[in-house]
């Protein structure tokens, strides 16, 4: 049994999704790192261009309407991208992950009134809850787009630790650890939760790669960071107006860089669900 | 079946209150006054006292929740901030191009769906169920807002095949009088050829690009449907019998497996009006979604109130719905496995 | 117990290597912090005159950045926008202004007066207060001598150049385009096209493809645009502009004349003139008209009606009375009427509408509006359609075209293109630039465009630093790259400004020279190289 056990990691590389999932998102940090050695600032404007000029010369991909390099903004764009992706999974898991540990544990009245919460919650489209989060917030900046994002997030995660709390809190070392008289706080922190660490994780891991799609949607719908701000969600809205015009390349690299990121970050998270839980399908 | 139904509706009736009490707590929470933004800074105290009165701002929270269900509940959420009209009757208005939408997009979906899932599951490892596969990642990694934009840039612009805004009766179908705002539906129900194949012109590139998110579900649902049901001891003795393939796979394989794929589809809801917030805003669709992010980025309180709270019942009311159907469907349910 | 260690141990690796994706972000803040840090503010909403306010911002502050500021932008949302500049609570924000009446005072007076420089209410929102502009302006109020009123305009323009409380940017175009054989349809510097005069080539219906349906057709409580394009059709002012000229002609009213204080002026309106419900146009009808605006207790001031324009320009009417025969119509005037007093009663607020149909309530008024215009309403289908029919006994003489129809599509491309097919649609306005170039190159399309009445500025603060030292203001206005504004935030069509009041405005002083010239690597370098100067003379490190 421990021989089978041993190795998710060797799992893991064997996993030809998870493998791809792992490059894309190693390339994603590659270039959240790189953009210091970007060719331009990501607010820095060619003077000599006035509306969108096509990849070559200076600028790898081009520019936008305003004289922005989209390949520099691009690379910033990661930065942004990996920040608001992981920052909002981390906010979420603080919250959410509480909430779950104790409505499956305690059980009871605990449990009840927890999960109606969550249900109402889980009662709203995402869209439809982070557009009004962000709006309560009223400022246009990437945390706005955090915290909206993040509270969406948190009753699926809740949902999601209480389901697997409610799975380990019957086996039989936790209700040794119970007869043994450690208190339920204890439990729950040293026997329990340990050991749902590894579907919290492929939450997590999935989670970033729907953060990542969340911000940019909210980014789209104008209600995230100022325009002068390169997130790749902002550059596609800037972008939109040339979807009908002559210069219609300049939203293609930022929608590529937004499915490749979330694509990363899915098929890594599908890896890691294989790896770590060898029943699932 | 019926204490089930009962015990379900019991359940939806709380779960909107609830949800109909977050909405007005978020909006009425919003920073800054509507009364000052709509009357201006020249305004009398008399004119700013009755503008809080219609506007329901006025007296303890929850009376004021109160008065706000009242309304709801008549479809009265008061007018507009902008523009004074009823919103009411602008959300009934706007709310047929996002059902037609939503029902095409899911229609898509559903057929391309199954029918990518199923040939994938009965041959493993070919091309095709390299397809489904590369479908359903994709379909939930790429932003449908962009999809959106690629479409119209590719199918609108580029080819020049399809159109890629306008939803108005005069944009469909010029010369044609519609009674409803359905108006794919109705130029349907009333056999009106051209109007139709108008609406249908008009609606594909939307409906595409919004078909996708379901579509990766779906595709994936099916394939492992599919395969359980394949490993089922029936189908072994049907085909030990020398019941033809196609047979087996037809009519038993097939009907067994999509109960859970219908299912899947119906509660794909949520996910679908997510994404139609999205997708309304890239080709300008009159529907609830524009008139819902238009209204949060003006603060434009009763519009939002009644955008939200719409689009929370229909999806509280849809996924009862199909709970409903499936219990009804699928008698080995009806015991009660999920409580 | 054993299996467990080894599952949480790879739950935990799992997530600290997922945080540490984070790392790659550390240090990733900016470079060292510079002394001039100002914000920026500006609407999120498309005016007329700044139909991307996000573009005009991001150049603004380009150029800003280039001189050693640091700048955060920040957009908000219409209203509250408007009520943190009127309070002063800013200091930058992005403007712009369209004319109530086409004349110096609308602009300068509005904008850049003390008197309108008060916290909460200000339309003076660089709260400039010079007493030396306010008193040209207050003296050029009083007169109606033309050529004395031209003076002392030029003279204040040439006060605020240098004093540079604001920069003006650009003065926006007014656009549109329609199919040849509607003949000559020209752009209005203050209306929008007149359809009286348009020849009916086909089948007698001209069919306008807008953006977006009209918001209530009463015209003594309308605002937007949508809705007096419609308004103006279906109604009469007592004096209309001549076509493509900001001069008044007589319209309702045949003439007029005032006593020597200019305090009492009395209209003679026109002859056997009939309402389209078959009442009569008489002088009891036409005070009606205003008095319902200014009168709060008066039958037909609706209650949520708001009567905007009224509210901000006929202050000075104390009443308005008839006359001693039935088609006489008195002014009576608190103090003396300013030189555009005539002007105003040519703006689309002051039609005359019916009575009888105003007596019906809000509803009638707003959305089956009946007036003694060339065209009469016939029907609205809201979201989708107005449809007008001929005054075949409108008192000007029955215009060519019997139906015209306003339709709505959204989508500008979409616009310009039914226009190119000729699909529903024979005018169209408000068109996206980068649709432009196939509408000139169609030989079966005319696309007229003329600078609008109105013009986009950037306010500076004077009253918060860095912006209450005058060098700090002058060098923004040298920075300002204007050149670029007009070419990457309004693809081209719009004007640089050199002025506060635009070209088509009574009283633009036209000897005003650009302050610097962009338009060269030279002259822009140049200009910052001045701008700089000014900055560290004021004692501001600008950043080399």
């Amino acid at each position: 049994m421990t021989g089978r056990r041993a190795g998710p990691l060797r799992r893991l590389l064997r996993d030809k999704g998870a493998l791809v999932g792992l490059v894309l998102v190693g390339l994603v940090v590659l270039m959240a790192a790189g953009a210091n050695l970007a060719p331009w600032g990501p607010k820095e404007i060619d003077r000599s261009v006035y509306e969108p000029v096509p990849p070559g010369g200076n600028h790898p991909l081009g520019t936008d309407g305003t004289g922005y390099d989209v390949f520099s903004r691009l690379l910033y764009g990661a930065r942004i991208s990996l920040m608001t992706g992981l920052a909002s999974v981390v906010l979420a898991l603080l919250v959410g992950v509480p909430l779950g540990a104790i409505s499956g544990y305690a059980g009871g009245k605990v449990d009840t009134v927890l999960m109606r919460i969550v249900d109402v919650m889980l009662a709203f489209p995402s869209v439809v809850l982070a557009i009004a989060i962000a709006a309560l917030l009223d400022a246009r900046t990437v945390g706005t787009v955090i915290v909206a994002v993040a509270v969406v997030a948190v009753p699926t995660v809740a949902r999601q630790v209480r389901a697997s709390v409610l799975q380990v809190r019957g086996l039989e070392y936790v209700t040794a650890a119970r007869a043994m008289g450690f208190s339920p706080q204890r439990i729950l922190v040293r026997q329990v939760l340990p050991n749902c660490l590894a579907p919290i994780l492929v939450l997590a891991t999935l989670g970033v790669g729907h953060a990542i799609l969340a911000a940019a949607g909210l980014s789209f719908l104008g209600l995230g960071p100022e325009a002068r701000v390169a997130e790749w969600g902002v550059m596609l809205k800037d972008g939109y107006r040339y979807a009908t015009g002559r210069e219609q390349w300049v939203i293609v690299p930022p929608g590529v860089a937004i499915a490749i990121t979330v694509l990363g970050f899915n098929l890594l998270g599908d890896g890691l669900r294989r790896a770590l839980d060898p029943r699932a399908k | 079946m019926l204490v089930y139904t009962i015990r379900r509706l019991l359940f939806a009736v709380p779960l909107l209150l609830a949800a109909s009490f977050l909405v007005f707590a978020i909006v009425t929470s919003f920073p800054g006054d509507p009364c000052r933004e709509k009357l201006g800074q020249a305004t009398t105290p008399e004119a700013l006292a009755k503008c809080r009165k219609d506007l329901n701002l006025d007296g303890p929270f929850l009376e004021r929740f109160g008065t706000f269900l009242g309304g709801a509940v008549k479809l009265d959420f008061g007018h507009d901030l902008r523009t004074d009209e009823d919103v009411g009757d602008v959300v009934l208005r706007r709310l047929p191009p996002t059902i037609e939408l939503a029902v095409v997009a899911l229609g898509i979906a559903f057929l391309l769906g199954s029918w990518l899932g199923t040939r994938s599951a009965l041959r493993p490892g070919t091309w095709l169920d390299m397809v489904g596969q590369i479908v359903s990642s994709l379909g939930v990694s790429i932003p449908v807002f962009w999809l959106g934009m690629m479409l119209i840039a590719v199918f609108g612009v580029w080819l020049d095949w399809l159109p890629f805004g306008g939803w108005s009766s005069v944009d469909v179908a010029p010369g044609t009088t519609f009674h409803t705002d359905f108006l794919l539906f109705e130029s349907l129900v009333r056999l009106k050829g051209a109007a139709f194949l108008g609406a249908l012109k008009h609606i594909a590139l939307p409906a595409l690009a919004l078909s996708t998110i379901p579509l990766a579900t779906i595709t994936r649902m099916t394939r492992s449907a599919v395969l359980e049901e394949l490993g089922r001891d029936y189908v072994t003795t049907a085909r030990a019998k020398g019941l033809p393939e196609r047979r087996v796979i037809g009519r038993h394989v097939r009907r067994n497996a999509l109960i859970p794929v219908v299912t899947i589809t119906g509660l794909q809801l949520g996910t679908l009006l997510s994404g139609a917030v999205l997708t309304e805003t890239v080709f300008s669709w009159p529907g609830m979604g524009t008139y819902m992010v238009n209204a949060a980025d003006q603060r434009n309180y009763p519009v939002l109130m009644a955008c939200m709270l719409l689009f929370v019942v229909i999806f509280v009311v849809v996924n009862l719905v199909v709970d409903l159907l499936y219990h009804w469907i699928d008698p080995r349910l009806r015991t009660g496995l999920s409580s | 117990m054993h299996a467990r260690s080894v599952d949480s141990r790879a739950g935990w690796l799992g997530l600290v290597a997922l945080l540490a994706l984070a790392l790659p972000l550390v240090g990733c803040g900016e470079d060292g912090g510079k002394h001039l840090k100002v914000v920026l503010q500006h609407g999120n909403n498309s005016r007329p005159y700044m139909p991307w306010p996000v573009d005009v911002a991001k150049q603004v502050a380009a150029s800003l950045e280039e001189i050693g500021f640091e700048v955060e932008v920040r957009p908000e949302e219409w209203s509250s926008y408007l009520e943190a500049v009127q309070n002063g609570r800013h200091q930058m924000a992005l403007l712009g202004w369209s004319a109530d009446v086409p004349d110096a005072d609308n602009f300068l007076y509005v904008l850049l007066d003390k008197d309108n420089a008060r916290l909460g209410s200000a339309n003076n929102i660089s709260f400039y207060t010079s007493e030396e502009v306010h008193e040209l302006l207050i003296k050029a109020r009083r007169t109606d001598d033309a050529p004395e009123r031209e003076r002392l305009y030029a003279k204040a323009q040439q006060l605020i150049l240098r004093d540079a409380p604001m920069v003006p940017l650009v003065y926006g175009e007014k656009m549109i385009a329609f199919r040849t054989p509607f003949g000559q349809i020209g752009v209005e510097p203050v209306n929008h096209p007149q359809l009286r005069s348009v020849p009916s080539p086909k089948d007698g219906t001209l069919v306008y493809l807008r953006g977006a349906d009209s918001v209530k057709l009463d015209p003594g409580d309308s605002t937007d645009g949508e809705s007096s394009k419609v308004i103006e059709q279906v109604y009469d002012t007592l004096l209309r502009f001549k076509p493509g000229s900001i001069e008044v002609e007589p319209s309702l009213a045949a003439s007029w004349d005032h006593d020597e204080a200019r305090t009492l002026w009395t209209f003679h309106i026109r002859d056997g003139v009939r309402f389209h419900d078959g009442t009569p146009c008489d002088g009891a009808a036409v005070v009606n008209a205003f008095e319902r605006q200014r009168d709060p207790t008066h039958p037909h001031h609706y209650d949520d009606a708001e009567f905007a324009y009224w509210k901000d320009l006929f202050g000075f009417v104390e009443r308005v009375e008839p006359g001693e025969g039935p088609l006489d119509v008195v002014f009576r005037l608190t103090e003396p009427a300013p030189p555009f007093f005539l002007a105003m009663l040519a703006a689309f607020n002051t039609s005359i509408p019916s009575p009888a149909n105003l007596d019906q309530g809000p509803q009638a008024a707003r959305r089956s509006p009946v007036g003694t215009g060339p065209f009469r309403f016939t029907s609205w289908d809201p979201g989708v359609e107005i449809r007008l029919e001929r005054n075949d006994d409108w008192w000007g003489g029955k215009p060519a075209l019997e139906t015209v129809r306003f339709l709505v599509s959204a989508d500008p491309t979409v616009r310009s293109r039914r226009l190119l097919s000729a699909e529903q649609a024979d005018l169209i306005d408000n068109i996206a630039p980068q649709t432009l170039d196939p509408l000139e190159a169609a030989s079966d399309i005319v696309v007229v465009r003329e600078p609008g009445l109105n013009m986009a500025y950037l306010a500076m603060n004077t009253t918060k630093a860095p912006f209450d030292d005058v060098r700090v203001r002058q060098a923004v206005q040298l920075a300002i790259d204007k050149t670029r504004i007009v070419r990457a935030a309004y693809q081209g069509v719009a004007q640089e400004a050199t002025s506060p009041v635009p070209p088509t405005v009574f009283g633009h002083n036209a000897a005003l020279q650009p302050v610097a010239d962009h338009s060269t690597p030279e002259g822009h370098a140049k200009a910052i190289a001045a701008a700089k100067k000014l900055l560290r003379e004021a004692g501001y490190d600008t950043g080399d």
